[in-house]
C-alpha cells in the first residue's frame, strides 16, 4: 500500500471517529436530559404529593369531588432537550414545621361526612337552646328595665323580690347563651371544616354580662 | 485498482459500524425511556391509589381497600414506533378513617368496603343493601355479604355485618387500535401555490374484562386464640368492566404548508 493510500485511510478513520463520537455525544446529551426530565418529574410528583398530604387528611367536604392531588408533569420541550433549560420548577418540598403546606380552605381537624351531619344537628339543637335562653333573658331584662328603676326598686325589695339576683340571672342567661353559640360553632367547625353560623364576636367572655360567670372562669372554658 | 477496492471496503465497514452501533444506541434509548416511563407511572399510580383510598374511607366512614389499575403506552422497540408498548401499573391501598360506628350515619351493619378502578372507570356492583345505604349503590364498591363477626373476647356482633367480596380472578382483554393518516394536498392556485401536509394519528386503548369475586364465609369465633381458620369460599357476583381511552395526535388539527414556487412569478 502506498504512503498516499495509508494517509487516506488514516484520515478516513479519523473522520469516522469524529463523526460517530459526535453523533454519540449529541445523542447521549439529549438522552441524559430526557433522563433528568424523568427524575425531575419523579421529584415533582413527590413534592406535590407531600405538599397536599395534610390537606388530604383533613375532614373536608372537598373529598367528595377532589383528591387534592393530581399528576401534573413538567413540560418536556425543545429547550429542555436541546438547550438543557428546565421548563419549570419541581416545587418546594415541605419545610420544617410544615409551614409550606398549602392546605385546602377549611380548618376541620376531625370527623367525616357522617360526623359533619351529626355535628350540624348538634349545633342546631344547641343554638335552639341558646335562643330560648336569650328569650328568657330578654324577658327578664324587659321586666328589670322598669322594675329596677330607683323609684320602684325599693318597693320590690320591700316585698321580697331580689332585683340584684334577677340581674345576675339575666346576665348568666345571656352569657351562657353566648357561650353555647360559641360551642355550637366550634362543634360544627370541627366536624365540617367551617360553621354555617358565625362565631359570636366579640368573644363571649370579653362581654360585660359575662364578667365573673362560671363559664368564663372555669379552666375548661373555650372561645374562638 | 486494488488500493481503491481496499478503500471502498473501509468505507463499507464504517457504514456497517454506524448501522450496528446506531441500532444498539436506539435500543438502549428505548429501554431507558421505557424504564423511566414505567417508574413514573408506577409512582403516580401508587400515590393516586392511596389518595383514592383516603377519599373513599372518608366518604364511607369505614375501612376501605382500594385497587387502582392504569393502562398507559410507553416508548419501546418491542412495539410500533408511534403506537408504543402497553404498560399496566397497579397498586392497592387500605385506609381506615372512621368516627364512631363504621358506615353511614345510622347504619348498624356496614363495616368495611372494597373498591376497584381501571383508569377512570369504577368497577362497582354492590348487590346487598343495608337500610342506611342511600343514593347510588354502586358507590359502595364491590359486592357485600352479611356475616357474623366476633370481637377479641369472643363476643358475637349484635348484627350480621356487611363484608366486602375479595377478587380472586381477573380476566382482562386489552386492545390497542392504532390509526395513522397522512395527506399531501397540492394546490395549483395561481396566487398561492402550495403543498399542504396533514398527518393525524390516534390510539384507542381499551381494557375490558370480568373480575370474579368470592366471600370467605368462615368465621373465627375465638379471635383471641392463635388457631388459624380454614377459609371457606362462596362465589359472589362476577363484575364486568370496560375502560377505554383514546389518544389523538395532534390534539387539534395539525398541518403544515410549504409554499410552492412554480417558477411562473
Amino acid at each position: 500500500m502506498s504512503k498516499k493510500n495509508r494517509t487516506k485511510n488514516r484520515a478516513q478513520s479519523i473522520l469516522d471517529f469524529v463523526l460517530i463520537f459526535g453523533i454519540l455525544l449529541t445523542f447521549i446529551i439529549g438522552l441524559t436530559r430526557i433522563w433528568v426530565w424523568f427524575n425531575a418529574n419523579y421529584a415533582k410528583r413527590n413534592v406535590d404529593y407531600q405538599n397536599t398530604r395534610l390537606a388530604a387528611g383533613q375532614a373536608n367536604n372537598s373529598h367528595l369531588s377532589s383528591l387534592s392531588y393530581s399528576d401534573d408533569v413538567l413540560n418536556l420541550d425543545d429547550n429542555w432537550v436541546f438547550k438543557g433549560q428546565t421548563s419549570e420548577s419541581v416545587g418546594t418540598p415541605p419545610q420544617a414545621g410544615y409551614s409550606a403546606i398549602d392546605a385546602l380552605s377549611g380548618s376541620g381537624n376531625s370527623g367525616t361526612a357522617a360526623v359533619c351531619s351529626s355535628g350540624q344537628s348538634a349545633a342546631t339543637a344547641l343554638r335552639t337552646e341558646a335562643d330560648n335562653m336569650d328569650g328568657e333573658a330578654d324577658n327578664l331584662d324587659d321586666f328589670l328595665s322598669w322594675a329596677g328603676s330607683d323609684a320602684l326598686e325599693w318597693l320590690f325589695e320591700l316585698i321580697g323580690v331580689d332585683i340584684d339576683g334577677m340581674e345576675d340571672a339575666r346576665d348568666s342567661l345571656w352569657c351562657n347563651a353566648c357561650y353555647i353559640r360559641e360551642k355550637a360553632a366550634a362543634i360544627e367547625t370541627a366536624a365540617c371544616g367551617s360553621s354555617s353560623v358565625a362565631t359570636p364576636s366579640p368573644t363571649c367572655c370579653s362581654r360585660d354580662y359575662c364578667s365573673g360567670q362560671s363559664c368564663c372562669t372555669s379552666s375548661t372554658s373555650t372561645s374562638n | 485498482m486494488k488500493a481503491n477496492l481496499h478503500l471502498m471496503n473501509k468505507n463499507g465497514q464504517a457504514a456497517a459500524e454506524l448501522a450496528i452501533l446506531g441500532v444498539l444506541i436506539i435500543t438502549a434509548f428505548s429501554y431507558i425511556m421505557n424504564f423511566g416511563q414505567s417508574l413514573g407511572v408506577q409512582q403516580q399510580t401508587r400515590m393516586e391509589s392511596f389518595r383514592r383510598a383516603l377519599q373513599k374511607a372518608y366518604i364511607r366512614n369505614a375501612s376501605v381497600s382500594n385497587t387502582l389499575k392504569k393502562t398507559v403506552s410507553a416508548a419501546s422497540v418491542n412495539a410500533g414506533f408511534f403506537q408504543g408498548q402497553g404498560l399496566l401499573a397497579e397498586s392497592s391501598n387500605s385506609v381506615t378513617w372512621q368516627k364512631g360506628k363504621p358506615g353511614d350515619q345510622g347504619s348498624l351493619r356496614q363495616s368495611s368496603f372494597a373498591f376497584w378502578r381501571i383508569d377512570d372507570t369504577d368497577v362497582s356492583a354492590t348487590n346487598d343493601t343495608d337500610d342506611a345505604m342511600t343514593g347510588d349503590l354502586t358507590a359502595y364498591g364491590l359486592p357485600l355479604n352479611y356475616q357474623w363477626t366476633y370481637s377479641g373476647d369472643g363476643s358475637k356482633s349484635d348484627y350480621q355485618m356487611l363484608i366486602p367480596a375479595s377478587v380472586y380472578k381477573d380476566n382482562a382483554t386489552r386492545t390497542e387500535t392504532y390509526a395513522f393518516e397522512g395527506n399531501k394536498l397540492e394546490s395549483d392556485s395561481s396566487s398561492n401555490p402550495s403543498i399542504t401536509y396533514d398527518k393525524t394519528a390516534s390510539l384507542n386503548d381499551s381494557s375490558s374484562g370480568t373480575i370474579y369475586t368470592h366471600f370467605n364465609t368462615a368465621t373465627d369465633e375465638d379471635p383471641g386464640d392463635d388457631n388459624p381458620v380454614t377459609p371457606s369460599y362462596e362465589e359472589a357476583a362476577s363484575v364486568s368492566y370496560n375502560a377505554s381511552t383514546t389518544y389523538t395526535y395532534p390534539s387539534a388539527a395539525g398541518n403544515w404548508t410549504v409554499p410552492h414556487d412554480t417558477g411562473n412569478n
